[in-house]
């Protein structure tokens, strides 16, 4: 048997993958918060500010894979998939990025004062007229989709049958469990750099869920590492390749998981004091871990053939 | 409706290349690219001199009942037709290469813009059949097929080792030999259902004396379907002696060939009917 990875689906797509997954997940949170009224607070600039960057995440994700097709003025098509073809995971992803980035943007507009060289802007007036009016339908899609979009991403990895690394059910909870982590992250470094409200008890909050996500992810990376080590030659290959590589091992492992888990773990017990700074450092290495374990799973995943490439 | 398969007799390939240029010309793939719709691998086996066996062993799509690449295609642009075939529609495929990774089989390949600048200088722009850029793959070439041809790559295999079957007429001599367990698929376990089969490689002597070759319709090689061309020498001869029957059981082939050592009713029987 021959073995070999794929050329494909580059960094590019890894950073769809990547932006796309906490992107989604960021709008979720973030049009969660503010529409619950977590902890009887007005969230209402986190709101803006998650929305905001989840939507140019997405939008930035999205033009990552936009530039990666081959055929570019085909691209249309892909939003007919979901009628032609709704086996197709990527076909009902860009109905859900499409649909989340739309409608938390719509659900946003009404918090956001108008800038004076808008004003005379009808369509922006309409959209924050429908936005007020419908703000729970808006709100609940954006959560609905974005929780999709997190979840899609992964189940597209999924659904290539002949890459054991892939073809599992415990890639979908990974990307979701990773892109709800990194979601949070992102969320923190806006609490502290760019928010700067009065909302101790929702970042504490989000430290805690955070830290329970990481330690749930490392339990996942501990799972897929014994199952690729006995699994198929297949699967031993990819085994090989990410455990082999010093930035998948140090990078994402113990730079990416063990070392935010043990910062956010002190944090959380108080046994660390929970500050800025400790928070930021724990965030961007998640976010570092979070691109690195997209990265290396493009990169990893191994075909097995009876012929060589 | 037919059903289009193709088999394949890795024990007849003789490695010419020559269904690679043939697909090449007929489909204009990009093969300065080194990307083609057929290929033919050169493969050694075994590390003694005693057991290393040059095998050349022919891939190409392989259209599968149950294929992954139309399930991740978003578009519809890969798409299973009634009679097996498995194509892909130029004008709706954006490229996204899902199709690419969905394939087990790793018979899809990327035509990008600089591949179709190029092909306009080497087939010439008005006679190009594939001008937008996508995911390029075999189509058994379809437009020979539906015009009653066989695909380029069968019709050109100078050893019959690529035979086209349609696996809905029972009366087809290529798909008994595909119904008899001779012919394996490709990676079945992944539950794809392949429709090309491989006749595995068996360890065989030919062995023949040179005053009795008079010819390729006589030559000792074994033929697929056992037609005229595949007639082996022992058979002529019988005939010739005015035996009405070949002796099968006088090593037609060498013992350890496979068709020695399966499924030989069917396989006597079809030789019986041509006999």
């Amino acid at each position: 048997m021959f073995y070999f990875g794929q050329e494909q689906w580059n960094w590019l797509v890894a950073v769809y993958l990547f932006l796309g997954g906490m992107g989604a997940m960021v709008m979720a949170i973030s049009t969660l918060v503010h529409r619950l009224k977590v902890f009887g607070q007005d969230n209402t600039l986190l709101m803006i500010w998650g929305n905001l960057t989840g939507f140019v995440m997405l939008s930035v994700g999205s033009a990552m894979l936009f530039y990666h097709l081959l055929d570019h003025l085909a691209v249309w098509h892909v939003l007919l998939g979901v009628f032609n073809k709704p086996d197709a995971w990527i076909a009902w992803g860009t109905w859900s990025i499409i649909f989340g980035m739309i409608w938390g943007l719509v659900y946003t507009l009404p918090h956001i004062p108008t800038p004076k060289f808008l004003g005379w802007c009808q369509l922006l007036k309409f959209f924050k007229w429908f936005g007020t009016k419908y703000a729970g339908l808006m709100a609940w899609g954006t959560v609905f989709m974005s929780v999709f979009t997190a979840v899609y991403t992964g189940m597209l990895l999924q659904s290539f049958p002949a890459v054991e690394l892939w073809h599992n059910p415990g890639i979908p909870v990974l990307f979701t469990v990773s892109a709800t982590s990194t979601a949070l992250a992102s969320l923190l470094i806006l609490q502290y750099v760019v928010v700067r409200a009065d909302d101790h008890e929702l970042r504490h909050r989000f430290e805690l869920i955070d830290t329970w996500l990481i330690g749930s992810e490392i339990i996942i990376i501990a799972g897929f590492f014994f199952y690729l080590l006995n699994g198929t030659l297949n699967g031993q290959a990819s085994h090989e390749l990410l455990w082999g590589d010093p930035i998948w091992t140090y990078g994402f492992f113990v730079a990416g998981l063990i070392v935010p888990f043990l910062i956010n773990l002190g944090m959380v017990t108080h046994k660390l004091p929970s500050n800025g700074f400790l928070v930021i450092v724990s965030a961007t290495l998640i976010l570092m871990g979070g691109y690195i374990l997209r990265h290396y799973m493009l990169l990893a995943g191994i075909w097995e053939l009876p012929y060589p490439k | 409706m037919a059903h289009y398969a193709m088999l394949i007799d890795l024990n007849t390939c003789t490695g010419c290349n020559a269904c690679m240029a043939a697909c090449a010309v007929e489909n204009q793939t990009p093969f300065w690219s080194d990307k083609w719709r057929t290929k033919v691998h050169d493969i050694t086996k075994g590390k003694t001199d005693a057991d290393t066996a040059r095998i050349f062993f022919p891939r190409l799509c392989n259209h599968c009942d149950n294929p992954p690449c139309v399930t991740v295609c978003p578009t519809g642009a890969t798409y299973k037709m009634d009679n097996g075939i498995v194509d892909v529609d130029d004008d709706m495929c954006m490229g996204c290469q899902a199709c690419t990774l969905a394939c087990p089989y790793d018979e899809r390949y990327a035509l990008d813009y600089d591949d179709n600048t190029e092909k306009k200088a080497v087939f010439g722009e008005e006679t190009l059949k594939k001008t937008r850029p996508g995911v390029d793959k075999c189509n058994f070439c379809r437009d020979r097929v539906e015009d009653n041809r066989l695909p380029a790559c069968v019709e050109t295999c100078v050893g019959n080792a690529r035979q086209f079957a349609d696996l809905d007429n029972p009366n087809d001599p290529v798909t008994q030999l595909i119904n008899s367990g001779i012919a394996e698929p490709l990676m079945a376990h992944l539950g794809t259902k392949p429709n090309v089969y491989y006749i595995p490689v068996k360890k065989q002597t030919i062995h023949y004396e040179r005053d009795m070759f008079n010819g390729q319709n006589s030559e000792g090689g074994l033929h697929p379907v056992g037609g005229e061309n595949g007639t082996t020498f022992e058979r002529k001869q019988a005939a010739e002696s005015g035996q009405t029957e070949p002796a099968h059981e006088q090593a037609m082939f060498d013992v350890n060939s496979p068709f020695a050592n399966s499924s030989d009713a069917q396989m006597t029987d079809l030789l019986k009917v041509e006999a």
